[in-house]
């Protein structure tokens, strides 16, 4: 027996848009018959207790099918018969009126979907205890949070059952336990046989755990319309080739569609959350170029960068508006290979500015893991490479930037380490306050770099971090803290260091260079934060139990024993060298260490790259 | 016309919960709470009086009575004309959620605000003896005369509500439409006395709301007849206007959600 029959329906959109009294009265055209068609005969039946899922990319037509099932608007031509069944159309928004309580709107919904107001009143205690909103259902509607909303929505709905219903892209509302909540309770609605179900989703994974049919519908019309399994795979390898189809397209056609504004600057950080350098950049234009348009790439749709600027323009990666900015700024700031991902071309006019990470770092960055299409690319687009010192400047000679111009400007990550102290102490204090760090304990910082593929090594497992913190404390006295941060690649994999009852775990903390500016010691393996960390002259230390393994495959530009730090292969040398610690000589061997390396930094990065900026942009 | 008669019955009971809930809610987190019903008519009562009384020095007998009815009646009239023109606006979440006839929606508005209406109006029969108002038995004319009024009203609300979703700002020009309205109704002014002829006439016969708030004041207290003709030929205008609304209504609500 058939609980919906849809036989060439038609639903088009004209353009009878709201008009103003204005537009009623002086439009000479009296109709642009602009119609648009989102749904262009369809006809399906479905049988009675079937599941169905529609599926479709946006615009195509789905919700608009479903509203008219739901009898919300009749087609424009052909037939939608439910055979009398009462309908419900569950669907994101509000549906409820405002102003009145979540008890009435209760009962107004239930009236409105056929039923009597015993009926509901029976109901009534399940659904309130199904939404979760307790007290709330006597306040009114429009104080409630989308979730409360949603909720609410779908308890009325899923409680008082009506014969068909329609859901419109809703089973992923509320928190993670009453998800799981309304999936279960759609199955056991769905268990029984004489419900009709229609789903619209855009999840492939509710799609096919639900529905034992799908109907994919593309511009108004069926594509497909059968088992499960089946029309998924042909519309995921639709929806697939689309993708690639337009991420080619929009590249090319931005190019050849704007123009570069010459006050257009886009800062391209690898991470969000950890990039000083374009983060003290961005904040020094922000403060001192009023006339720069800024644009930020972002990685995710809400990420959170910790700058809140109205003059700061955040472009998504991938989306036009981010092809848009790409060919359209006069100046972009790459601190890794991010513009190197894909083939771009670049207008003469533009200038490409990259960062190093690592300065005067013992890794050698030639032999990081990167393709060579990307060093290629990247070879071929930069115009700057930022420097430290005269030897970043050879990294970069010695490299794939070879031959490009040097800017030995410093790094702007490095600039608040030569900041006035009451201006070192408000982001120490940041720190302290962040993890509730007592103002007496002194703090260590231990954090190694990415272990890579050097994850096995039994000697990391005597790291012992008590003992560590009795050796900190007799030699340079006072009670210690330390805190423990993990390469980024690495978080959740090393529990032996992450959830270490000895250490607070500074991993979430959003920036490197607050951390060492809270800390009294510094502890790493062969991390070049180390090196940014000398230049604040405080004691530091090495913790390298696989040198040898490390240096062999990864590749270090000097040997441990060239750094001003005392570097150990074992926790008792470590726990040695802290005894031993030797203030006068440690200082000492900073000095020549950073002469040697010709370091450039003065803390005047931000300044002197915005003006060369400026001359760039004249 | 008969889908019209067979949802009124249909969604009764929608109708009446919806009603009582919008009233709950419009009193709900005021202090005076229902007390404003009655209030807020007593209040504008005494700023038309002073208007009338000290400014222009015209008054009537049984003053603050006449200038009562006369603002209940109008207050009735224009806020639902006012609903109306951005009901559907209103509901949007209601309505792009589930069918509902338009038209049921202005009933909500109608029988609220003939609710709100009653309930000032027993003041006027609190203060009838306090004034010794003489009774007569013209007072029956006041049942067909809110007949009629409600008739007119709703006919009014329908085609506003069809008109108010196509034309974004027309709740812009109402407002000025239904002040201009205000003021040649003789809400603080008796017409008959103050307008000269024949604009008082044209006022009476060509403003339903003017006649049917003279009728009113007629009954209740002057102890005069209405003219039957004129309220027959008003019920039968309001008659025309509710047909034409709700086949407009009928035939484009569909679109509507499409619309806003």
């Amino acid at each position: 027996m058939n609980a919906i029959e849809v036989r060439d329906v038609h639903i088009s959109y004209k353009t009878i848009k709201a008009k103003s009294i204005r537009q009623t009265l002086f439009s000479l055209k009296k109709s642009t018959s602009d119609r648009y068609e989102a749904v262009r005969g369809v006809s399906f039946d479905i049988k009675k207790g079937e599941i169905v899922g529609l599926i479709g990319k946006n615009g195509s037509g789905k919700s608009t099918l479903l509203r008219s099932i739901g009898g919300i608007f009749s087609p424009d031509s052909g037939v939608i018969d439910t055979m009398g069944n009462n309908v419900s159309l569950l669907s994101i928004g509000v549906g409820f009126q405002n102003e009145l309580t979540g008890r009435d709107n209760i009962f107004l919904s239930g009236l409105l979907l056929g039923f009597t107001k015993e009926q509901i009143q029976e109901k009534y205690e399940e659904i309130v205890r199904f939404s979760e909103l307790g007290s709330f259902i006597n306040a009114p509607v429009k104080t409630y949070s989308s979730g409360m909303h949603s909720k609410l929505s779908f308890s009325i709905t899923a409680v008082l059952e009506t014969d068909i219903m329609l859901i419109d892209e809703v089973l992923s509302v509320g928190d993670r336990k009453f998800k799981k909540k309304s999936y279960a309770k759609m199955k056991e609605l769905i268990s029984n046989e004489d419900r009709t179900v229609m789903i619209v989703s855009h999840s492939a994974e509710t799609i096919k755990k639900l529905c034992t049919r799908v109907i994919w519908l593309n511009d108004g019309e069926i594509v497909a319309d059968g088992e499960t399994g089946e029309v998924l795979k042909q519309y995921n390898e639709y929806m697939d080739y689309q993708e690639a189809l337009m991420a080619k397209a929009d590249k090319a056609y931005w190019y050849g569609k704007v123009k570069v504004k010459p006050t257009q600057i886009l800062l391209y950080p690898t991470y969000a959350r950890y990039c000083d350098d374009i983060r003290y950049l961005c904040q020094y234009i922000l403060k001192h170029c009023p006339d720069w348009e800024v644009v930020w790439v972002k990685h995710k749709e809400n990420e959170k960068i910790g700058i809140s600027s109205k003059r700061l323009k955040m472009v998504l990666e991938k989306t036009p508006e981010y092809y848009r900015a790409i060919y359209s700024s006069k100046i972009i700031l790459d601190d890794g290979m991010n513009l190197s991902k894909e083939d771009i071309k670049k207008h003469e006019e533009q200038k490409i500015y990259k960062i190093l990470k690592g300065a005067l770092g013992i890794k050698d960055i030639n032999r990081e893991a990167v393709s060579q299409g990307k060093k290629n690319r990247s070879a071929k687009l930069v115009d700057y490479c930022i420097s430290n010192s005269d030897f970043e400047t050879g990294t970069y000679q010695s490299s794939i930037w070879k031959g490009k111009q040097v800017l030995e400007t410093g790094h702007p990550r490095n600039d608040v380490l030569f900041a006035t102290e009451s201006m070192q102490k408000e982001k120490a204090a940041k720190v302290r306050k962040f993890y509730k760090i007592p103002k007496d304990s002194r703090i260590a910082l231990y954090a190694p770099t990415c272990r890579e593929k050097f994850m096995h090594g039994k000697e990391w497992g005597e790291l012992d971090f008590q003992a560590l913190r009795e050796a900190l404390h007799q030699r340079f006295g006072g009670e210690f803290t330390i805190l423990a941060r993990t390469h980024r690649k690495d978080r959740g994999k090393w529990p032996e260091v992450e959830s270490s009852p000895e250490v607070i775990n500074a991993n979430n903390y959003p920036e490197l260079t607050e951390l060492m500016l809270s800390c009294d010691v510094g502890i790493t393996d062969y991390s070049s934060w180390i090196y940014d960390f000398l230049l604040l002259g405080r004691p530091g230390f090495l913790y390298a139990p696989n040198a040898r393994e490390y240096e062999e495959q990864r590749g270090l530009c000097y040997s441990l024993e060239d750094t001003p730090f005392p570097a150990a292969s074992n926790m008792a040398e470590l726990l040695e060298h802290i005894h031993g610690f030797h203030e006068e000589v440690f200082k000492e061997r900073a000095e020549a260490f950073l002469k040697e390396k010709g370091c450039k930094e003065t803390g005047t990065a931000c300044q002197s790259l915005v003006e060369h900026f400026r001359r760039e942009m004249e | 016309m008969k889908k019209f008669w067979k949802d009124l019955i249909r969604y009764r009971s929608y109708i009446i919960y919806a009603t009582k809930a919008n009233l709950k809610s419009e009193v709900a987190g005021s202090y005076l709470n229902w007390l404003w019903w009655i209030l807020d008519p007593l209040l504008f009562m005494l700023v038309y009086s002073f208007v009338a009384l000290i400014v222009f020095g015209k008054g009537e007998p049984y003053f603050p009575i006449f200038v009562f009815i006369g603002l209940n009646a109008w207050n009735f009239f224009s806020k639902s004309i006012n609903k109306s023109v951005k009901m559907v606006r209103s509901y949007k979440g209601t309505i792009s959620k589930v069918y509902i006839p338009k038209y049921i929606l202005i009933m909500i508005a109608i029988m609220q605000n003939l609710f709100k209406m009653a309930v000032a109006f027993t003041l006027v029969f609190i203060m009838m003896p306090i004034y010794r108002v003489p009774l007569s038995w013209y007072v029956l004319n006041v049942a067909p005369l809110f007949l009629t009024m409600i008739v007119f009203t709703f006919g009014c609300c329908t085609i506003m509500l069809h008109a108010g979703v196509y034309v974004a700002d027309l709740s812009n020009i109402i407002a000025v439409v239904l002040r201009l309205i205000f003021y040649m109704s003789g809400i603080f002014y008796n017409i008959t006395k103050r307008v000269e002829e024949p604009y008082g006439s044209y006022l009476l016969n060509f403003n339903p709301m003017a006649f049917l708030i003279n009728g009113l004041r007629n009954s209740l207290l002057y102890s005069q007849g209405v003219s039957y003709r004129m309220l027959l030929v008003i019920f039968l205008i309001g008659c025309v206007l509710a047909v034409i609304g709700i086949r407009l209504i009928d035939r484009h609500e569909n679109s509507y959600v499409k619309v806003i």
